[in-house]
């Protein structure tokens, strides 16, 4: 407790000497390569870093929880907002509603019956029949993540976004007997790579809608965003290989990686040339089907050469690590019944999303809230918006989700699976989960909006586009990143940054279609970093409060896939 | 359910009660409209922040499928 108190002490006195900092910065930049109504000092900048950096501080390096380090970051951001960029009071709160919503209709919706979907598969007793079916697929514990962690999640991804691969993937392979924090990390990496192209491209459309490309700069930047996407795909692939046995899962599971990443990559990169919409999901089909395939060759026909006690993903209590003692009846349960509220998923999601007719009815029902336009001292205005984080029941995943949780209890209640009482455990089960979450989520995303309510986010933008100058293109990914990471969406984030990628490329006279393609890729790569991402792992796993192991492993990733995009775009340049 | 669970609960009912104040006072640019709601807010966050400074630590909890490992 002493520990955190000098902590909070420390952390207290370096923000409150930010705008000491500000007042002494110079206002003179590195260069003044794009105009931006906040003035880029550097006392502007580490302003609006400083609560990013005491949020990575506090999760990685003293493995605070989500809660308490998004609340501790959102003082210190309402601090920042209200004295360094003149944020008066109406500002502050329309921003911190519009977090509040944002929390609870983009992401809880999601949370909430993804755990009561959990809990009413474990209440069954379902995670056991459900692993013995898979080996039957595949005795292949290697496989058997891939296929969940990277095919499956990379086809929901394909299908449905909302946070649902996540919530979803990690679960099931916590019953196939891994450890939670590895099931969330490997999911996180395995999944993102269908973001772009991913839901019907809504990143993609909306990075084109920004920007306003013409369809020859559209298919440019298209191919150059499938070959980057390739490169997070097979890097994906590798590292589970990587984390499930080292070198020698990665020459394992390389045929697997092979095979998977030229039909996900390799298909993602061709059909940007054909079609927007059905590119990540043909892409993610492709890709989960191909696996029940493997699982038939030489190669996975047989155990993995590592052995389970020998991985450091596998609970070490494999090959039966659910103890099905819950369950109500001593007939065993078949593989098909066990994945019954997953196949009730799969087919609402399949059967509205797809169904372009059907879709569109019901998304008639809708409801939103309105803001009013809001400004700060510099100037900064965010615009009025009419209907501001659209939530429509009846298409979204998480009404998916909660129709197959209700399902799911019925069927197996009625086959004697769940014994009395059951209603009980699982709605305690669930609550308990879910409060921790819904306060961490809350205070996470009401910071980062009002970080980018207030400007805070382009500054650190711009600061780095001043800072790089005429070698911006090599940071753009990076830029990528930060705008995943602070709203949690590929989608958002490329709404956010997409326009100053194109004029930054302007300016230092290099590839828009690469800069944008990187945009995306790599806000790609931040989805697998993005608190409120990693929040929703831990919380459908069970690990909450352990964001900062799984940001330990996923920001390596992350950074280093950007690094690597930034690379190439420079060789393109 | 535990005090802290019990806290928690408070804190994110306190978190959502005061969006109503914040969002009628942002609309109409009420100072003690607004004043009320972050102070019912920043209630809520700092309750978080309290129990993580003032109580003790505690095991992981797991999900019962994975054998009681918490990682």
């Amino acid at each position: 407790m002493k520990k955190n108190v000098w902590f909070l002490i420390t952390a207290c006195s370096l923000f409150l000497a930010t705008p000491f900092l500000c007042l002494g910065a110079s206002s003179e930049g590195a260069g003044q390569l794009l105009e931006f109504i906040i003035p880029i000092t550097w006392g502007n900048w580490l302003a609006a870093f400083f609560p990013i950096i005491l949020l990575l501080v506090l999760l990685v390096k003293f493995r605070w929880g989500a809660a308490e380090a998004g609340a501790l970051a959102w003082f210190s951001v309402v601090l920042i907002s209200v004295f360094v960029f003149r944020t008066p009071m109406d500002t502050l709160a329309v921003s911190t509603v519009k977090g509040v919503w944002s929390a609870i209709f983009s992401i809880l919706i999601v949370v909430w019956p993804a755990i009561l979907i959990y809990a009413v598969t474990n209440e069954a007793g379902a995670f056991e029949p459900f692993r013995k079916g898979i080996e039957k697929i595949t005795p292949n514990r290697l496989l058997q993540i891939m296929a969940f962690s990277w095919g499956f999640a990379g086809f929901l991804q394909g299908v449905t976004g909302f946070g649902v691969p996540v919530a979803i993937a990690a679960p099931l392979l916590v019953g196939i007997g891994v450890r939670p924090l590895y099931a969330v990390i490997i999911v996180l990496i395995g999944h993102a790579w269908n973001n772009t192209f991913g839901t019907l491209a809504v990143a993609w459309l909306a990075l084109k809608e920004v920007t306003q490309i013409g369809p020859a700069d559209a298919a440019v930047t298209a191919l150059y965003a499938g070959g980057f996407i390739w490169i997070f795909n097979i890097v994906a692939g590798f590292t589970i290989c990587w984390l499930y046995g080292r070198m020698k899962a990665i020459k394992e599971g390389l045929p697997a990686v092979i095979i998977i990443s030229l039909l996900q990559g390799g298909g993602t990169l061709l059909l940007s040339q054909w079609n927007d919409n059905l590119n990540g999901f043909i892409a993610g089909v492709m890709g989960f089907l191909v696996v029940f395939a493997l699982g038939r060759t030489p190669w996975y026909n047989k155990p993995s050469s590592i052995p389970p006690e020998e991985s450091p993903v596998l609970i070490k209590e494999s090959p039966s690590p659910v103890k099905n003692k819950k369950a109500g009846k001593k007939e065993e349960m078949g593989f098909h019944l066990a994945f019954l509220p997953y196949y009730i998923l799969l087919a609402l999601t399949l059967g509205i999303s797809l169904t372009h007719p059907l879709k569109n009815f019901l998304a008639q029902w809708k409801w939103s809230i309105s803001f009013p336009a809001t400004t700060t001292g510099f100037g900064f205005v965010s615009p009025e918006v009419l209907t501001y984080g659209t939530f429509k029941p009846l298409i979204h995943g998480a009404t998916f989700l909660f129709a197959s949780a209700v399902i799911g209890y019925i069927v197996f209640k009625a086959k004697g699976y769940i014994k009395p009482g059951g209603m009980g455990r699982i709605l305690s089960s669930t609550i308990e989960k879910c409060v921790p979450a819904t306060i961490a989520m809350i205070a996470l995303v009401a910071l980062s909006v009002l970080m980018r309510e207030t400007g805070q986010v382009i500054v650190l933008a711009y600061g780095v586009g001043y800072a790089t100058g005429p070698y911006y293109a090599f940071m753009s990914p990076f830029v990528g990143v930060l705008g995943a990471f602070m709203t949690g969406s590929n989608t958002a984030a490329n709404i956010l940054f997409s326009n100053f990628q194109q004029t930054a490329a302007n300016v230092i006279d290099a590839s828009s279609a690469a800069m944008l393609a990187a945009q995306t890729a790599g806000a790609a790569a931040g989805n697998t970093i993005a608190p409120g991402n990693v929040l929703l792992g831990t919380t459908t796993v069970g690990i909450l409060g352990q964001e900062g192991d799984v940001l330990r492993v996923t920001m390596v990733v992350a950074l280093g896939l950007a690094t690597v995009i930034g690379l190439t775009v420079l060789l393109i340049l | 359910m535990n005090k802290k669970m019990k806290l928690l609960i408070l804190a994110s009912f306190l978190a959502l009660g005061s969006t109503p104040l914040l969002y009628v006072g942002g609309l109409n640019n009420n100072p003690g409209i607004i004043a009320a709601g972050f102070a019912i807010f920043c209630l809520g966050m700092g309750m978080v922040l309290f129990l993580k400074l003032f109580s003790k630590p505690e095991k992981a909890e797991t999900p019962p499928s994975d054998g009681g490992k918490t990682s």
